[in-house]
């Protein structure tokens, strides 16, 4: 009786699952152009994607994704405010269709999720408080000092180069997001964090220099004699690889004309900070 | 200052989706609450023991994973549930679990031997539940489910977790664009006590309401 019950329930899941695929033989490009929305998962994260007054969205992420639907005949995006950690989940609960986070390219999160060609490359930036009054300005001082603790948000990629680094677990604390992280530095929880310099130069320039500052100079690590650079890349399902090809060709277009400009003009983003197109996705995941 | 001032709106729009799922949650899971409370002391053994594990099982798992598993674990078992449907029916879930619980107690406190003295008294079910039980059960329950209508309140914040636009969840949108944790935070406060102070005052006055037989009878001298 009770084999038959579990039986019973296996070839339930299996049929509920073979009904789930076949609803989706439908594409995810052909579903957005034929509802002319896309929906993006974002973080809340300035000046990638975030929520304004009025409930809005704002961000270059966001901006970037709206210019490069609207080529694809994407007309509306709509977006779905999610947990960093849970963005992945999210995407591949399917949510929503991208991520436009400011979602770090890592070879871990590549084998998880397909990512466009970077949009944007950033240093690691390193603040802390005003004065810097634990003397940081590279890692080895924070190996060298245990009582120096690092402020990091769940999920975050740079967990992996801290572990390289050989930073203990003990020397970390774990936050939701990055202004959490942020006000755990003022209050004095954290000695240092580490974020992108957008992210850096949004928390410092709030807080008016009172209570915190970048950490300069600051030795960034070398991984196998790479400087660390991150890039920025948005996210799809692994089964959309149609709609990255589509998406980067939208984006690839966009780049030079004058809207692309404004919008990376309007969240302060320098040419410098764009990746040159030699940089591709394949050697980042790689890596 | 300024700055904070044109969020405002954002906050309010969190303050009705937490007051819609509180409502909504209140209702669906206090029914359910009924159901199960009563199914524990129900004849049947089956009935017992169903009502049972469910009340292990979301007693047992923390709101927080429910909330996962049916916004995030869901979808690959066929049912995209929305972020409502998640987090109405988490809380109900959770919210009846425990409820259910406080209905037992109460029906509990009834002495058998009043079941024994309404028969004798020729009270058919109806008069017995009507007269007997639920008199006495009401005024057991109401002091146990304002603390319970408290605790769902301020336990709708977790729900933001999965990202409904709720209280918490634009309090947090707004902290994350602004940088100033502090007074959005005292004004998130404020609000959920007002709220809390709201359901406190609301079920005080229910208990005077549905307590008034007590002191009826307590009020006659005894000789």
């Amino acid at each position: 009786m009770f084999k038959r019950i579990l039986w019973a329930s296996v070839t339930a899941a299996f049929l509920s699952g073979l009904a789930v695929s076949s609803a989706a033989a439908e594409t995810t490009l052909e579903r957005i152009k034929r509802d002319g929305i896309v929906q993006i998962g974002f973080a809340n994260e300035k000046p990638y994607s975030f929520k304004q007054p009025d409930g809005s969205l704002a961000g270059v992420d966001y901006e970037l994704a709206r210019a490069a639907f609207a080529k694809l005949g994407v007309p509306k995006v709509e977006g779905v405010a999610v947990q960093f950690s849970a963005l992945i989940p999210g995407l591949k609960a399917g949510y929503f269709d991208v991520i436009a986070a400011g979602l770090f390219i890592r070879p871990s999160r590549c084998a998880e999720i397909a990512f466009a060609e970077p949009h944007i490359q950033i240093a690691d930036a390193i603040t802390v408080r005003k004065g810097n009054p634990k003397n940081i300005h590279s890692y080895d001082d924070v190996l060298k000092n245990p009582d120096i603790k690092i402020g990091t948000q769940q999920g975050s990629a740079s967990r992996k180069d801290f572990e390289r680094l050989g930073i203990p677990e003990s020397q970390l604390v774990v936050f939701q997001d990055f202004p959490e992280v942020s006000f755990a530095l003022k209050s004095g929880r954290v000695d240092l964090t580490t974020s992108t310099i957008f992210a850096a130069n949004e928390a410092v320039a709030a807080d008016g220099g009172k209570t915190i500052e970048r950490a300069l100079p600051f030795t960034l690590p070398v991984f196998d004699g790479k400087p660390s650079i991150n890039y920025l890349g948005f996210g799809f399902r692994k089964d959309d690889q149609e709609l990255v090809t589509k998406f980067n060709d939208a984006l690839r277009s966009l780049k030079g004309t004058p809207e692309y400009e404004a919008i990376l003009a309007k969240y302060a983003v320098s040419a410098t900070d764009i990746p040159s197109p030699e940089v591709k996705i394949a050697d980042i995941c790689k890596q | 200052m300024q700055d904070l001032l044109e969020w405002v709106p954002l906050l309010l729009g969190g303050l009705v989706q937490t007051v819609l799922l509180f409502a909504t949650v209140l209702i669906l899971g206090s029914s359910l609450a009924i159901v199960i409370g009563l199914a524990r002391l129900s004849r049947f053994r089956s009935a017992r023991y169903l009502a049972s594990v469910y009340v292990e099982f979301f007693r047992g798992i923390s709101l927080y994973v429910t909330l996962f598993w049916l916004y995030f674990a869901f979808p690959f078992i066929g049912m995209r549930l929305t972020v409502w449907e998640a987090s109405v029916i988490g809380c109900a879930l959770t919210h009846a679990a425990y409820s259910s619980e406080y209905i037992r107690s109460a029906v509990l406190s009834i002495p058998g031997s009043q079941h024994e003295a309404a028969v004798a008294l020729g009270m058919n079910t109806f008069q017995r539940i009507r007269y007997v039980v639920l008199p006495q059960a009401l005024v057991a329950l109401l002091p146990l489910m304002g603390n319970e209508f408290v605790m769902l309140l301020k336990g709708t914040s977790i729900v933001s977790l999965i990202g409904l636009a709720e209280l918490t969840e634009q309090a947090h949108s707004i902290i994350v664009s602004t940088y100033q944790p502090v007074p959005v935070l005292v004004v998130v406060l404020c609000i959920y006590f007002a709220g809390a102070q709201l359901i406190i005052r609301v079920m005080g006055l229910m208990e005077i309401r549905f307590g008034r037989w007590k002191r009826r009878t307590v009020a006659s001298p005894v000789r």
